[in-house]
């Protein structure tokens, strides 16, 4: 994957280059077209000047003189008034020429070139700048004008234009007349033009490609200060949080994501932390115990009394009750326990739950009130539900004060099982963590018979069963509900 | 030396209890930290063993007040806690030493030892005096090369009064160090140990006094006076 940079710069920049040569182009050839349009209506002023040129007719005729129409052929004559049409004879034609020539290019600019044919006389007439030499004829010859690019006997570029022409009315057939001008400043201007066209698009392309570059820094650096940041995050700054203010107002929702999944990375990981912190304990600080009492044992054998081996046992016992949690919760959080559902009624399976635990209620001086609905029955699994209660049950009986009651309801408010105990230290905050695994409120995490491990387990078992479980604090009592979950 | 024990599992602090008294130790423990620092601020004990995870008052926090107190006990720490983290901000706070449950006694007792040792700015476990040479990791006395046969609280005794060779040390000092908590050391009692050890450190081949009384103020051992 290119860089946004470089794939900015690799379509911009040929885009420019491209545009800029087309623009170069239509500059080029609509100044061209321009410079040739001058030529032309120069030429054509040209022309119009000499079709108005007054012709000599010839001698002894009035040029000013209508023609006569010949009555047999229809053609128009010039004659004098007092003589009687004659044919030219060979000298007479040269003289004639002669004074045409000299009266047609007479006004003539000397740098306009000039052919004319007189194709019924056979007359050639040529400006004098041509010295004797010729300009190229069109393909055709018609009354309307043609204009084109020729070169002349000594080379010079001109513009030509070619018609037919009628500059004395007595031909039978209109002359052919080419007026030529140069084209060599037209073409220098060109190519002075084209050499500038060229350097300056080169160096507007320069200036563009430095001013992409340099726009691009500048517009993307807050992206790569954001991909820079990025890069130096780990699991020991994901308290660090990437600036909103800095950041552009298109990046801005990127930078709001990113940070609430940083929040949210770092409140996963502290949870893992915790969990494995605590985890560590409750397995290192008994194996500890363990091996610190076999090894004075025997170290110091007179040191060791039997309690010491029942203390081992103890330890080994709970030890053993944390690793089956533990795997029961792995199980659970892996969806890979297999559920053996079946018609069951919740209030059975209660009071089976309250009678294991009425004596560990005695020795704690909790009461424990029952209200099961026996009427109450669904389909699910009755392991996991046995194991849920059992958890609710002796959670409460471990954190409820002495002489407290714990109130133990089925089909109380459209609940499965609710569960209800005195909490006086609890707050709402730690409502949020009690179903986190390893969660204790006494983060000193003091010896006693739970891990924090048997609430995780009935939210893992909830949730396989699509139950909803939820906790409430009102008045300083612990309200843990089971419900069937609303689809 | 008096070792001060702050470690809220009872089922751990026990058998540690026993192995630090067994080693001659004289041993003061406790499960809560406020108590702890209570006990820490109150007296002078040579080592503090503290566990981080504690009721009432973390390990991290009686180190940074005792350490702001002026308090300069070495403090080892001793916790579930292993990561690399926990290791550096235990360190950082001021701790001599960290060891991770679970540990080998034998290796919490040497720990304790060279903590012990520095407190005194001794870096060999072995001290000399004159001809007496005490072995504090081998348990083991000598004189003239000849070995002798100290009870547990004779040898913590002589080996406290070779850590402060040189020094006069008073006999409120010697209970200090000497005896734990449950104790109940009278001002003869030290006197009657004194004397105890003296005659157990004479052999006949060498019965030059090293340990000297200095009238109205304590004992001190050296080389003998000429």
């Amino acid at each position: 994957m290119i860089s946004i940079r470089a794939h900015l710069l690799s379509t911009l920049l040929p885009a420019f280059i491209c545009i800029s040569i087309a623009a170069g182009f239509s500059i080029y050839f609509s100044s061209k077209a321009e410079y040739l349009a001058r030529l032309d209506s120069e030429l054509a002023n040209i022309a119009i000047d000499l079709r108005f040129i007054k012709t000599d007719p010839g001698p002894g005729r009035d040029p000013d003189r209508e023609p006569e129409r010949n009555p047999e052929r229809g053609n128009p004559r010039y004659r004098n008034r007092n003589e009687q049409p004659t044919r030219l004879n060979a000298n007479r034609l040269a003289g004639a020429t002669a004074q045409l020539q000299n009266t047609l290019f007479t006004n003539l600019s000397a740098e306009v070139y000039c052919e004319v044919w007189i194709g019924n006389r056979g007359i050639n007439l040529k400006t004098d700048n041509l010295n004797g030499g010729k300009i190229i004829h069109p393909v055709a010859f018609s009354d309307a004008p043609f204009f084109y690019n020729t070169t002349l006997d000594n080379g010079l570029p001109v513009r030509a234009w070619a018609a037919r022409f009628p500059i004395m009315m007595r031909e039978k057939q209109a002359p052919k007349v080419i007026l030529a001008v140069s084209r060599a400043g037209v073409d220098d201007a060109l190519a002075r033009l084209a050499r500038n066209l060229i350097g300056g698009g080169l160096a507007a392309c320069l200036l563009f490609s430095g001013l992409l570059i340099f726009t691009l820094h500048i517009s993307l650096r807050p992206l790569k200060v954001l991909g820079e940041q990025a890069a130096t995050m780990d699991a020991e700054s994901l308290h660090e949080r990437f600036s909103e203010q800095s950041a552009p107002a298109d990046i801005r929702p990127i930078v709001e994501r990113l940070n609430n999944l940083m929040a949210k990375l770092e409140e996963s990981f502290a949870r893992e932390r915790r969990f494995s912190g605590d985890l560590a304990h409750e397995l290192r600080t008994p194996l500890a115990a363990i091996r610190t009492t076999a090894e004075v044992a025997l170290k110091w054998p007179e040191q060791s009394t039997p309690d010491d081996f029942q203390e081992i046992h103890n330890l080994a016992f709970g030890l053993q009750q944390t690793l089956d949690s533990l795997m029961l919760l792995a199980r659970m959080e892996s969806a890979t326990a297999e559920l053996q559902t079946e018609t069951v009624r919740p209030a059975n399976i209660a009071e089976e739950c309250v009678a294991l635990h009425t004596g560990t209620a005695k020795e704690a001086r909790i009461r424990l009130q029952t209200e099961l609905n026996p009427e109450i029955e669904f389909n699910t699994d009755p392991r996991l539900l046995r194991i849920m209660m059992t958890n609710f049950i002796s959670n409460a009986i471990e954190y409820a004060p002495a002489e407290s009651t714990v109130n133990i309801l089925v089909g109380e408010e459209g609940s499965l099982f609710l569960c209800e105990n005195d909490a006086p230290n609890l707050t709402e905050e730690d409502l949020n963590h009690l179903f986190e695994r390893m969660w204790r409120k006494d983060a000193a995490r003091t010896e006693s018979g739970h891990a924090g491990l048997g609430l995780s387990i009935a939210k893992a078992c909830a949730d396989s069963l699509n139950l909803e479980l939820d906790a409430s604090l009102k008045k300083s009592r612990l309200r843990i509900r089971l419900r069937i979950r609303n689809t | 030396m008096r070792i001060l024990l702050v470690e809220d599992a009872v089922s751990l602090r026990k058998p540690v209890v026993k192995a630090l008294k067994a080693s001659g130790y004289a041993v003061d423990e406790t499960g809560d930290g406020e108590e702890g620092y209570w006990l820490a601020s109150e007296h002078e004990y040579d080592v503090i063993l503290l566990d981080i995870m504690l009721p009432h008052m973390d390990g991290h926090e009686i180190l940074k007040k005792l350490r702001a107190d002026g308090n300069e006990t070495p403090v080892l720490f001793l916790t579930a806690k292993d990561t690399i983290e926990d290791r550096v901000a235990g360190l950082r706070l001021g701790a001599d030493d960290y060891l991770v449950k679970s540990f080998a006694i034998e290796e919490l007792i040497a720990r304790v030892e060279a903590l012990g040792r520095r407190r005194y700015r001794k870096s060999t476990p072995v001290l000399k005096v004159g001809d007496l040479e005490l072995d504090s990791s081998a348990k083991k006395v000598a004189r003239g090369g000849k070995e002798l046969k100290l009870s547990a609280q004779l040898f913590t005794l002589l080996e406290f009064l070779m850590l402060c060779a040189g020094e006069v040390v008073s006999r409120s000092d010697i209970e200090e160090h000497i005896y734990d908590e449950q104790a109940d050391p009278m001002s003869n009692v030290i006197d009657t140990a004194v004397c105890a050890l003296r005659r157990a450190i004479k052999t006949p081949e060498s019965d030059a006094p090293l340990i000297h009384t200095r009238r109205g103020q304590g004992y001190m051992i050296s080389e003998p006076e000429e």
